[in-house]
C-alpha cells in the first residue's frame, strides 16, 4: 500500500485536475483519489510535490511485439498468405521480451491495443496489453479485444504471387461473403443444437472470432483512411450490424457527421507521419473538426516503427497546437482510447477501482522538459520489473 | 498588419539571435531589402519603414534542417516513391538532387508551416528496410523553401557529396542470395568508394598534365569531376551510417584521400565521440522521433546529441524529412533537450550549426546584421511542443500564413 501526495493529479476523469492531491494505492488497484484521503499507517509516502500524476497512457492501435524491435523483416504482425485470416490471433505473435514493450512502460504507455497488421481483408484477433510482463498471459487485459479489418489501398505485399482483391469492390466483396459464410455457418450450427439429428458445421477458428463481431461482443478495428472507404465499410456494417471503430482515418472529418450519427470513433493518425498517400490531404486539424463533429476519438502512434510509441505525448501536442483543447487531446490518449478498445472499466482515469497504472511527469505532460520520472503498472514500479529479461 | 515591402522592423519580440549576441528581451530586428541591417535593443526605426509588432512572441532566425529529401521524395505521390535513389548503379556521382526537386512539391509548405526556411537536399531514401541507397548517391543541394523554380530557391550548388555506408547500399544491391551485385558487404561498399576516389584522383593527375602539354587529349568525365571537387575539398563528403564501425569506414576513407567529412545519421556515434570531435567532424543527427525501425538502428537514443556537443562535437538535428515530416523539426530538438542538450545548444543544432555544416552560414542560420532576412515569429519558446509557427519570412518577404 502507498500513497502518492502532494501531486497535482490528472485524473481524466470527471474530477478534472485536482491540487496537491492523493492518489491512495493497495493492492495494484487505486482505492483513493482526492484532496482529503484518510492515508492508513500502514501506506508508504511518496511525496511527488510539484508533479504531475497522470494516468498510464493508452495507444490505441499499436504493433510492440509483432513488429520486433531493431530487426529486419519478416515480421510477426502480417499473416500473408491469404486475404481472410480471422483465425489468426495477435497474442500468439507477441514477444513479450521484446525491447519495444520495456521502451512503451518507462515512456509512460502502459497500456497497448496490439493488433495484427493491415495486409489483409480481415486479418485475426487483436488483444489490449499491458506493456510489462514475461508471459502474454501476464499482459493480457482483453482477448480477443476485436477483429482487425483493412480498407482501401492494397498494403503492398512481399511478392506478387500472394493474393489479395485486385479492386475495391473486390476488398468490398471479400467481406460481405466471409460474413455470409459465417451467419451460414452459425444458422447450421444453430440448427444442429436445436436439432441432434442434423449434421452440425465443421469447427471453424475464423468463424468462431467472426461471430463475436456479428453478436456484437467484440467490434470490428478498420484499417480505413479514405472517406469513400469510410462509408463502403459503414455501408456493410450497417447492413450486417456491428461495431466498429476506424483506424488512421485521414480522411474522416470529411465524413465527421456520419461517423457521430453511427457512434463510430476514430483511433486517429499518428498524425506526425509523412503524407505518401496520393488521394489525401491530411493535417493535425482533423482532430479538432472529428472532436467538433462529436466524434469520440483516440490518438495512435501505430508504433513501434510507424510513429515511436514513447513519444505519445506529442501526437497529443501536435493536435493542440492545431487547435484542439488541451484536455480532450489528453483524454485522446488515456481515457478515449481505453473506452474505444474496451478497457475503461480498468485503466484510462484516476479513479476509484481503477489498476493503478500510473505516471509520474516532472511537469505538465506536453512541456518539453517535462519527464516521466516513475510509472506504476498494477501497482508496482517499473524500475522494479526491470531484471524481468 | 501586412508586410509585403522589403522595408521593416520586427519589435518587442523576445530574439533569439543564435550568435553571440544571445537573446534580446524586446528587441528590434531592422530589414531592408532581403537583408537583416540592424538588430539590437535601441535601435531606432528609419523614416517609411513598416512595423510588425511581435509584443509576447519569440523570434528566431528561419530554422535549417541539415539532412532532407523535399520534392525529390514527394509527398501525396503514393507508392513506390523511389525517386530518392538512382538505384541503377551503386556509384553515380554526376546525379544531382538539383534536377530532381519539385518546387510544387506538399513538403516545402509543410516546412513553412514547422518554420525551415532552409534545407539540405540529398539523394537518397526514407529509413525503412526496404528503401535504397547507393554508395556514391550524388550531389546534394541546398535551398530556401520557397520559390516557384529550383534555380530561385538555391542557396549552395552543388553542396556536397553523398555516400552510404552500411546495410542500406548492400541491401540495394544484394536485395536476396540470387541477386547478388556489388556490393554484397561491407568490405564491398568500401571498396568501391576507394576505387573511385583512385580514379578520381588519377582523372585529376591527367587533367593537370593535360594543362601543360596540348598533344594529351582527356575527355571530360562528368562522374569524375564530381568526385574531382571533393578531392580538392570544394564540398564535404556526407556518409550515411548508422552503426559505430561504419563511421569509423567514413573516417579511414575521409583520412586516406584527405576529403571533408560530415556524418549522417551517426546513430552509434557516442562510441566514437572523442574520435569524431578531435578531428572536428560535424555530425547531422536523427531523426530522434523514430523507431528502430531496423537492425542497424538497434542502439538509436535521444541522448546522443547531448553526449556529442559535451564532447565538443558540432551537431545538427534533422527530421530526414519525408522519414519524419519537417512541420516538425522543432520536436526533435525538444526531445535532444530533454534528454539532456542544453536549450540553447539544441535550438543552434536547427539554426547556426546546421548554416555552419552546411557552409551556408554567412547567409542564414543567425538573426545578424548582413544575413538574409528569414525570420520565424513563434508564439512560445520554439522547443515547446505547443509554440505555433506564426509568422515566416524568408528574404524579408512574409511566405507563412
Amino acid at each position: 500500500m502507498f500513497a502518492l501526495v502532494n501531486g497535482t493529479i490528472f485524473t481524466m476523469s470527471k474530477m478534472g485536475i485536482i491540487k496537491e492531491g492523493i492518489v491512495l494505492v493497495n493492492e495494484g488497484k487505486i482505492v483513493g483519489v482526492g484532496r482529503k484521503i484518510k492515508i492508513p499507517d500502514e501506506a508508504e509516502k511518496i511525496d511527488v510535490q510539484g508533479k504531475i500524476v497522470f494516468p498510464g497512457m493508452i495507444d490505441a492501435h499499436n504493433h510492440i511485439g509483432g513488429h520486433a524491435e531493431a530487426e529486419d523483416p519478416p515480421f510477426d504482425n502480417n499473416e500473408w498468405t491469404s486475404p481472410v485470416t480471422p483465425h489468426v490471433r495477435m497474442i500468439d505473435g507477441v514477444n513479450p521480451l521484446d525491447e519495444g514493450f520495456q521502451t512503451a512502460a518507462k515512456a509512460g504507455v502502459t497500456t497497448i491495443f496490439c493488433t495484427p497488421g493491415s495486409a489483409n481483408v480481415i486479418s485475426g484477433t487483436a488483444a489490449v496489453l499491458k506493456t510489462v510482463g514475461k508471459t502474454i498471459s501476464d499482459m493480457i487485459l482483453l482477448d480477443p479485444a476485436a477483429m482487425k479489418m483493412a480498407f482501401g489501398r492494397k498494403f503492398p505485399r512481399p511478392s506478387s504471387d500472394i493474393p489479395y482483391p485486385a479492386t475495391r469492390m473486390g476488398t468490398a466483396a471479400i467481406l460481405r461473403n466471409t460474413l455470409i459464410k459465417t451467419i451460414n455457418y452459425l444458422k447450421k450450427k444453430r440448427k444442429a443444437e436445436e436439432n441432434p439429428e442434423k449434421e452440425p458445421p465443421e469447427p471453424n477458428i475464423g468463424f468462431e472470432y467472426l461471430a463475436l463481431v456479428l453478436q456484437r461482443k467484440i467490434p470490428a478495428h478498420v484499417h480505413v483512411s479514405r472517406a469513400d472507404d469510410i462509408m463502403t465499410f459503414a455501408r456493410i456494417a450497417d447492413e450486417f450490424g456491428f461495431n466498429w471503430c476506424i483506424a488512421h482515418g485521414f480522411e474522416a472529418h470529411v465524413v465527421a457527421e456520419e461517423l457521430a450519427k453511427r457512434k463510430v470513433p476514430v483511433v486517429l493518425g499518428p498524425i506526425i507521419y509523412p503524407n505518401f498517400h496520393p488521394d489525401i490531404d491530411w493535417s493535425p486539424e482533423i482532430a479538432v473538426i472529428l472532436h467538433k463533429a462529436g466524434v469520440k476519438i483516440a490518438l495512435q502512434s501505430d508504433g513501434p516503427a510507424v510513429f515511436p510509441t514513447q513519444h505519445l505525448p506529442l501526437l497529443a501536442a501536435a493536435v493542440v497546437r492545431a487547435g484542439m483543447d488541451e484536455w480532450e487531446a489528453l483524454k485522446a490518449i488515456t481515457i478515449n482510447a481505453a473506452e474505444i478498445i474496451g478497457v475503461d472499466h480498468r485503466v484510462g482515469s484516476i479513479e476509484v477501482g481503477k489498476d493503478a497504472d500510473l505516471v509520474i511527469f516532472s511537469d505538465h505532460p506536453l512541456k518539453w522538459r517535462s519527464k516521466v520520472e516513475k510509472v506504476f503498472i498494477n501497482g508496482k514500479e517499473i524500475e522494479n520489473l526491470e531484471n524481468r529479461k | 498588419m501586412k508586410i509585403e515591402n522589403n522595408h521593416f522592423a520586427i519589435i518587442n519580440g523576445k530574439i533569439l539571435t543564435m550568435s553571440s549576441l544571445g537573446i534580446i528581451d524586446k528587441g528590434t530586428i531592422l530589414i531592408k531589402n532581403s537583408k537583416i541591417i540592424a538588430v539590437g535593443k535601441d535601435i531606432k526605426i528609419p523614416f517609411g519603414f513598416e512595423v510588425f509588432d511581435a509584443e509576447g512572441k519569440f523570434v528566431t532566425p528561419g530554422l535549417i534542417d541539415a539532412h532532407t529529401h523535399l520534392g525529390i521524395i514527394p509527398l501525396r505521390a503514393g507508392y513506390p516513391r523511389n525517386e530518392g535513389n538512382e538505384s541503377t548503379n551503386p556509384v553515380t556521382p554526376a546525379i544531382r538532387a538539383l534536377d530532381g526537386i519539385n518546387p510544387q512539391d506538399p513538403g516545402f509548405k509543410t516546412a513553412l508551416k514547422g518554420g525551415v526556411t532552409t534545407a539540405m537536399i540529398l539523394p537518397g531514401s526514407l529509413s525503412g528496410p526496404r528503401e535504397k541507397l547507393n554508395v556514391i548517391a550524388g550531389q546534394g543541394t541546398v535551398v530556401k523553401c520557397f520559390g516557384k523554380t529550383v534555380d530561385e530557391m538555391v542557396l549552395r550548388h552543388p553542396a556536397c557529396m553523398k555516400m552510404g555506408l552500411g546495410d542500406r547500399p548492400k541491401k540495394t544491391f544484394s536485395p536476396s542470395e540470387n541477386q547478388l551485385k556489388m556490393p554484397s558487404t561491407r568490405m564491398g561498399v568500401a571498396s568501391l568508394i576507394r576505387t573511385y576516389l583512385t580514379k578520381a584522383k588519377y582523372y585529376q593527375l591527367k587533367i593537370e598534365k593535360a594543362k601543360n602539354n596540348s598533344s594529351i587529349d582527356v575527355e571530360i568525365d562528368l562522374e569524375m569531376e564530381a568526385l574531382s571537387a571533393l578531392l580538392r575539398r570544394e564540398y564535404p563528403a556526407r556518409i550515411h551510417a548508422y552503426r559505430a564501425d561504419d563511421i569509423y569506414t567514413a573516417i579511414r576513407l575521409a583520412e586516406e584521400f584527405k576529403f571533408d567529412l560530415i556524418l549522417d545519421h551517426a546513430t552509434e556515434s557516442v562510441v566514437l565521440a572523442e574520435e569524431i570531435a578531435k578531428r572536428n567532424i560535424p555530425v547531422v543527427f536523427g531523426p530522434i522521433m523514430h523507431g528502430k525501425s531496423i537492425f542497424e538502428l538497434e542502439k538509436l537514443s535521444p541522448d546522443t546529441p547531448a553526449k556529442l556537443v559535451e564532447k565538443g562535437v558540432k551537431v545538427a538535428i534533422t527530421s530526414d524529412h519525408p522519414t519524419r515530416p519537417i512541420e516538425y523539426l522543432t520536436y526533435h530538438a525538444a526531445i535532444a533537450a530533454r534528454e539532456g542538450l542544453n536549450w540553447w545548444e539544441a535550438l543552434k543544432t536547427i539554426t547556426i550549426n546546421a548554416a555552419e555544416i552546411l557552409g551556408v552560414a554567412h547567409r542564414v542560420g543567425s538573426i545578424e546584421a548582413g544575413k538574409d532576412a528569414d525570420i520565424v515569429i513563434f508564439s512560445d519558446d520554439p522547443l515547446e511542443p505547443l509554440s505555433k509557427v506564426e509568422t515566416v519570412f524568408i528574404n524579408g518577404i512574409k511566405r507563412y500564413p
